[in-house]
C-alpha cells in the first residue's frame, strides 16, 4: 500500500474513533443535564406545593385537616427527590457544585416539610414519629455509612416513620439556624427521635431502643406516610 | 471519577485499534485479489513434535495421513523430545508407514524437536503440527494453494478450538474466532508476527536464509515470525484451512499457557525493539507491535480498577448487611437512576467491536452462524481472565523467570 494511502487510513480510523468518542461524551453529559433538569423540576414542584399548603395554612388560619393527604403526598415526592438526589451525589461528588446547590433546596424543603408535619399534628391531633438525621460526608463520620442503612431499614419497615436526613457541613441558614435550636452536636451521625437527641451508631437494636416504646410497632401497623430519603 | 478520566486514554486507544483493524479488513476484503497459477503441488513435510503426548499424538499422525494430499508429496516427522510417558510407544506403532519418520531425542525443548526436522527434511515446504492438534481434511490443499504466489513465504491456518468443554474452553473458542479475523487482517497488513504452532507452513528456504528455530523464551514460533517480517518475507493467512486444537480446559493450565505466549511476547518484544516505530516495517512496526506492546498494561490496570470498585461495593455490601441483615437488593427501571457515564458506553461501544470482530471470524472460518453463546461468556469473562496472566507475565519479565514448553505440558498432563 502507498504510504500516503496508509496514511490517510490511520487518520481516517482516528477521525472514526475521535467521532465515536465525542459522540460518547456528548450523550453522557446530554444525560446528565438531563438528569439535572429532571431533579430541578423535581424541585420546583415540591417547592409550589408547599408555598400552596404553606398558603392554606395562612387563608384558612388553622391546619387544613382535610387536606393531610395533600402533605403525604408531598413526603412522598420529598423521598422520592432524596433518592434520586442521593444517586446524583454518589455519581458527581458530594462537592459538585450542582449537587451542593439541589442539596441546600431540597434540605431547605425538608425543613419545611418538618415544620408542616409539625403544624398538622399540633391542628389535627396526629402523632407522626420524626427523626432528624444528622450526616457527614467529610470523612469524620466513620459510622454515618451503617447509620443510613439502619434508617432506610426502618423507614421500609416502618411505613409511618418520617426520616429527614441533613449534611451537618451544609452551609445554609435554616439549616444552622435547626441546628442551633435543636443544640445538635457535631458528634456524629446524630439523631432528634421524637424531639430527643441521641449520637453515634452501634446497632440497629439500640437505634430501635432511641425510640419512644411502642412507637414503632405502631407505625408498622398505620397507614403507609412517606419519609425523606436517609442518606449517608 | 479520578479512575474514569484515567481509563479514557486507555479506552480511547482500544477503540482506535479495533476501528483500525476493522477499516483494514474492509480494505482488505474489497482489495481485488491476485491470482497465481499453481502448475503442481508442493511437497510437504510437517513435523509433529511431541513431549509426553501419548493420548493426543496418535490423533494428530492419523489427521495428517488423512489429508487430502497427494501421499508421495507429504511426510510426516514425528519427533520425540524425551517423552517420559507412553509418547514412545505410540509412534512405535507407525514404524515403517511409508509416509511416517519417527525422530527419537533427548529432552531439548520444542525448538530442538523442530530443528531436528528442519535437519532432515528435503521437501519445498516444511511445517510444524502441535501433538495436541489436528487438522481438517482439506487444510493442506487450501494452504498449498496460497504458495503458488512466489512471494508467499508463510502461510498461518484459522486454528478452531475441539469440542470445547467447560467455561474456559468455551471462552477461548470464541477467543479463537476472534484470532481467525486478526490473523486474516493483519495477514492483509503484512503484519502478522505469530506462526502459530499449529500448522503454519514455510517454505524451506526461510530456514536456509534465517537459520533454525530459536528457543525465543519458548515461542519459538513468535520470534520465526518477527525475524521473517524484519527480513521483509510475507506471512499469509488462510482462513479455509481449518485446524483443530485442544485447548486448555482449566484456569489453572490456560493461566500458564498464556504466562507462557505472553512472556515470550515481551521478551521478544525487547529482542526486536528496533521494529517498534521504525516505518521500515510498516504497520507492524508503527502500529501493530507498539499498540501489542502497550495493551498488556491498560487490561491490567483495567482490571485493578474492577477489582477495586467490586472491591468497595463488597465492602459496603458487607457493612449494610451487618447492620439490616441481608435483603434483596432494590432495583429500579427509572431510567434516572441508569448508569449513563461515558465510560460505560464506551466499554458498550468496544463490546460491541467486539463482537462484530469475533462475528466476522466465525464467518471466515466457515461457521454457519455469526454468533454463538460462547461469545457471550468470553465478553463477560476474558476481561477478567486475562489479566492475570498478563500481570503475572510482565512480573515474570521483570524477575526474569522463564516456564519451559515441557513443563508447561506436565503441569497440564498432572491437573488435567
Amino acid at each position: 500500500m502507498h504510504p500516503s494511502a496508509k496514511g490517510r487510513k490511520y487518520l481516517l480510523a482516528f477521525a472514526l474513533s475521535a467521532a465515536i468518542f465525542g459522540t460518547i461524551i456528548y450523550a453522557s453529559n446530554y444525560f446528565e443535564s438531563q438528569r439535572m433538569a429532571e431533579l430541578r423540576a423535581i424541585e420546583d414542584q415540591i417547592s409550589i406545593d408547599t408555598l400552596s399548603l404553606d398558603t392554606q395554612f395562612s387563608l384558612l388560619e388553622h391546619a387544613p385537616c382535610e387536606d393531610t393527604v395533600q402533605g403525604t403526598e408531598l413526603s412522598h415526592e420529598l423521598n422520592d427527590l432524596g433518592s434520586r438526589l442521593s444517586y446524583t451525589e454518589s455519581r458527581l461528588g458530594s462537592t459538585d457544585p450542582e449537587v451542593v446547590r439541589l442539596k441546600q433546596q431540597y434540605t431547605l424543603l425538608e425543613i419545611r416539610d418538618y415544620l408542616i408535619t409539625k403544624q398538622l399534628a399540633a391542628a389535627c391531633g396526629a402523632k407522626p414519629v420524626t427523626v432528624l438525621y444528622f450526616y457527614s460526608n467529610s470523612g469524620d463520620c466513620a459510622d454515618c455509612d451503617k447509620a443510613g442503612y439502619a434508617l432506610s431499614y426502618l423507614h421500609d419497615n416502618y411505613p409511618g416513620l418520617k426520616v429527614y436526613s441533613f449534611d451537618y457541613h451544609l452551609a445554609i441558614g435554616a439549616l444552622t439556624t435547626l441546628i442551633t435550636l435543636d443544640k445538635v452536636k457535631d458528634d456524629l451521625p446524630a439523631f432528634i427521635i421524637d424531639g430527643a437527641p441521641h449520637y453515634g451508631f452501634t446497632s440497629l437494636a439500640d437505634l430501635e431502643a432511641a425510640f419512644p416504646k411502642g412507637t414503632l410497632s405502631a407505625l408498622a401497623t398505620s397507614t403507609a406516610t412517606a419519609t425523606t430519603n436517609t442518606k449517608k | 471519577m479520578q479512575a474514569d478520566w484515567f481509563m479514557y486514554p486507555l479506552l480511547f486507544l482500544s477503540l482506535y485499534f479495533e476501528v483500525f483493524v476493522l477499516l483494514s479488513f474492509l480494505e482488505g476484503w474489497r482489495a481485488p485479489k491476485a491470482s497465481h497459477t499453481q502448475d503442481a503441488l508442493p511437497s510437504v513435510t510437517v513435523f509433529v513434535p511431541c513431549y509426553n503426548e501419548e493420548h493426543t499424538v496418535a490423533r494428530t499422525i492419523d489427521s495428517l495421513l488423512a489429508l487430502d494430499y497427494p501421499k508421495e508429496l507429504l511426510a510426516v516427522f514425528a519427533i520425540n523430545d524425551g517423552s517420559t510417558d507412553g509418547t514412545a510407544a505410540v509412534l512405535a506403532r507407525y514404524a515403517g508407514h511409508p509416509q511416517v519418520t519417527v525422530f527419537e531425542k533427548e529432552n531439548g525443548g520444542k525448538h530442538t524437536a523442530l530443528n531436528l526436522g528442519l535437519a532432515h527434511a528435503t521437501t519445498e515446504i516444511v511445517g510444524c503440527l502441535d501433538a495436541d492438534s489436528f487438522v481438517a481434511p482439506d487444510a493442506l490443499r487450501e494452504m498449498a494453494r496460497c504458495f503458488a504466489d512466489p512471494t508467499v513465504m508463510s502461510a498461518t491456518p484459522a486454528i478452531k478450538v475441539h469440542e470445547p468443554k467447560g467455561v474456559v474452553a468455551r471462552v477461548q473458542h470464541a477467543e479463537y474466532a476472534m484470532s481467525a479475523f486478526v490473523r486474516r487482517t493483519f495477514a492483509w497488513l503484512e503484519a502478522l508476527f505469530i506462526t502459530p504452532g499449529p500448522f503454519s507452513l514455510f517454505r524451506r528456504e526461510v530456514f536456509l536464509k534465517l537459520g533454525p528455530y530459536r528457543s525465543a523464551y519458548n515461542t519459538e514460533d513468535m520470534e520465526v515470525a518477527l525475524r521473517m517480517q524484519r527480513e521483509g518475507m510475507r506471512i499469509e493467512n488462510v482462513p479455509t484451512a481449518h485446524v483443530f486444537t485442544t485447548a486448555p480446559s482449566t484456569y489453572a493450565s490456560l493461566y500458564r499457557q498464556r504466562v507462557r505466549w505472553t512472556y515470550g511476547f515481551l521478551k521478544n518484544a525487547r529482542d526486536y525493539r528496533d521494529m517498534f516505530l521504525n516505518p521500515r516495517y510498516g504497520t507492524l512496526g508503527m502500529f501493530i507491535l507498539p499498540l501489542g506492546l502497550f495493551t498488556v498494561f491498560p487490561s491490567i490496570f483495567l482490571m485493578a480498577f474492577s477489582v477495586a470498585d467490586a472491591a468497595g461495593n463488597a465492602v459496603d455490601a458487607a457493612r449494610r448487611i451487618s447492620v439490616v441483615g441481608f435483603s434483596a437488593p432494590h432495583f429500579s427501571l427509572d431510567w434516572f437512576y441508569l448508569d449513563t457515564r461515558a465510560i460505560v458506553f464506551l466499554m458498550l461501544a468496544i463490546i460491541v467491536l467486539a463482537t462484530v470482530t469475533i462475528a466476522i471470524g466465525r464467518k471466515l472460518m466457515g461457521e454457519r452462524h455469526a454468533l454463538h453463546p460462547n461469545v457471550v461468556l468470553y465478553l463477560l469473562l476474558y476481561g477478567f481472565m486475562a489479566p492475570f496472566w498478563l500481570a503475572r507475565a510482565s512480573y515474570n519479565v521483570i524477575a526474569s523467570r522463564e516456564r519451559t514448553w515441557s513443563s508447561e505440558i506436565d503441569a497440564r498432563r498432572k491437573r488435567d
